[in-house]
């Protein structure tokens, strides 16, 4: 079965944020202000890291306006909804 | 330095485009008068004179004209990282003895707490006209304080460089022999201001020689766009930015045709990334070497191309540099070495220490904490660092710092801090820690975050049951035995 959205979504995360690949990291778990708290470097190499995974074009922006990186679950979320409307 | 620099640029460029940010422009004339209307505003206030002001405001038109109202009213400025934390922050305030912080409306608050004044600073377009305050005319300009800059220093906790207006001056000229920015420049400001290398390397000697400063924060695509549309001819960057936008992928390829120097500084740009670059987008990249004590050391310029690993080419006009042994004795040509420098843009020491004999300000030289080499034709190679200091996209995070940090929390019997490298030859901080009690990785990143800027926050944690070599497995060059050094 192929990897949900959300398990990829992760994935990127864990290696674009150079996290251990043992670090539990659920839906739940914040991204930034607390949680893994990454910082802007971070970000920037997740969203470029998102892109290719996805073949996606974001717009940092739009991540912080709509609050997507508040958690691994609400970026899935947006992730999800990109690709829907890309296709 | 500061004062005259733009009193001499608006003379001499008055109508002229001085910043771009977003939709807001500024010409030089209206770039004085900004600065002469917040000069006053900040005395209205009540901006202690003659002490030392600590400025923690993002890149944007009202840091530049803090920064410039500062230096008119005489203070010395400690330019602090926005990202850092209020504790962080406050630390270097009470070190520096500053009298007062200036913030962003956007900057969050907390300082205040530990008894310093702080004024947000309002936008340009509330202060109204320079002759609504006529304090700031009577006030005669006495020559600016020196210029305070953050260094993690070489151990231990973070310190401040004292950079007298003289060597922010020969900083800028080294500079302007590297760029030679001309009025029909437009130059890129993703690098911070706090930085030495955003300041002395883009802000300053682009506004000295005319030309147009375009301020932005750094996104591939976002900057990928402002490039071709600003039509900027000078990008200056870490090496990570120009890894990003070598990266991503575009449906039609950007034109950075415009640009006519790219330079990289900050930390060793991969021939790799460089290479990667350059056949996108068909601009070959500089790179300029220096530390925040030393100032400049050297310059590669584009077109020079060595596949040798670590070459930052050659030293820049006026500035000596040595390769020495750990006990001062000068080395020939090939042998590796710290690499030491006596320049005039070299700065006076770090706040609150004796002016020379440190490890750093020695006698005759200031030491870069780098090891290196040069050949028989003077280019510059660097190999390595004398000590532990991890270089996280250009930031220098002390190991020393994030570990004390560590011990502090409850759960934490022992840690040791390194630099865990990435792919793509960028390092992150890593933390190896003895438990004392049950605790996760997330939170001690949690608890890191509340104390410490998140760019020092370890990515990886590591628990082990002791802190020897067998237990951690292979790591850096930060091993336990060879941090005695």
């Amino acid at each position: 079965m192929a990897p949900s959205i959300r398990d990829r979504v992760i994935a990127v995360i864990v290696c674009a944020a150079h996290l251990s690949p043992d670090q539990a990291l659920d839906p739940s778990t914040p991204l930034i202000g607390s949680g893994i708290s990454l910082d802007s470097i971070a970000v920037l190499e997740l969203l470029v890291g998102l892109e290719r995974e996805f073949r996606i074009e974001l717009n940092p922006d739009e991540l912080v306006r709509t609050g997507a990186l508040k958690t691994a679950g609400t970026l899935a979320q947006f992730i999800d909804s990109q690709v829907k409307r890309s296709t | 330095m500061l004062h005259e620099l733009l009193a001499q640029s608006a003379s001499l460029f008055c109508g002229r485009v001085a910043i771009v940010e977003g939709n807001r422009t500024l010409r030089y004339g209206e770039l004085l008068d900004a600065v002469e209307a917040m000069s006053g505003h900040l005395l209205e206030w009540g901006l202690p004179v003659g002490e030392t002001v600590a400025l923690q405001v993002p890149n944007s038109i009202e840091f530049v004209v803090s920064l410039f109202a500062v230096g008119r009213l005489g203070a010395t400025m400690l330019l602090l990282d926005p990202a850092l934390k209020a504790g962080e922050a406050d630390d270097y305030c009470r070190r520096a003895g500053a009298g007062a912080l200036l913030l962003s409306p956007e900057t969050p608050g907390g300082a205040e707490k530990g008894g310093l004044r702080a004024c947000r600073v309002p936008p340009i377009e509330a202060l109204g006209n320079a002759a609504r305050y006529p304090a700031t005319r009577s006030l005669a300009y006495g020559g600016h304080g020196p210029v305070l800059l953050l260094s993690s220093g070489t151990a231990g906790r973070p310190k401040a460089v004292v950079a007298t207006a003289a060597q922010v001056g020969a900083y800028v000229r080294s500079c302007d022999a590297a760029c030679a920015y001309t009025q029909e420049d437009k130059a890129l400001a993703v690098l911070p201001f706090f930085h030495a290398f955003g300041l002395q390397h883009v802000l300053l000697p682009a506004l000295a020689r005319g030309a147009t400063v375009v301020v932005a924060s750094f996104s591939p695509r976002g900057t990928a766009a402002l490039i071709e549309r600003e039509r900027i001819t000078v990008l200056t960057g870490v090496p990570l930015m120009f890894r990003l936008l070598a990266e991503t992928e575009f449906q039609g390829e950007p034109d950075f045709s415009c640009i006519r120097l790219a330079i990289s500084g900050g930390s060793a740009l991969s021939p790799a990334v460089a290479r990667r670059f350059q056949d996108k987008y068909g601009v070959a990249i500089g790179q300029s070497y220096g530390t925040t004590e030393a100032g400049l050391v050297s310059f590669a310029p584009p077109g020079e191309q060595v596949e040798r690993p670590g070459w930052v080419g050659r030293p820049y006009p006026g500035v000596t540099v040595e390769i020495r042994s750990p006990s001062g004795d000068l080395l020939g040509p090939g042998v590796e070495g710290e690499i030491c420098v006596r320049s005039p843009a070299s700065t006076s020491g770090y706040l609150g220490e004796p002016a020379e004999g440190t490890d750093t300000f020695r006698k005759d030289c200031v030491g870069t904490g780098d090891i290196g080499c040069s050949d028989e034709a003077g280019r510059l190679f660097l190999t390595g660092r004398v000590k532990p200091m991890l270089d996280v996209a250009g930031k220098k995070v002390s190991p020393t710092e994030v570990e004390a940090c560590l011990r502090s929390h409850p759960s934490v019997a022992d840690v040791l801090v390194v630099g865990t490298e990435t792919p793509d030859g960028d390092e992150r901080v890593k933390a190896f820690v003895v438990p004392a009690s049950g605790v996760t990785a997330l939170e001690l990143q949690e608890f890191c975050a509340t104390k410490l800027a998140e760019y020092k926050v370890p990515r990886q944690i590591a628990f082990v049951e002791d802190l020897s070599r067998g237990a951690m497995g292979k790591t850096r060059t930060t091993a336990p035995d060879e941090m005695e050094r």
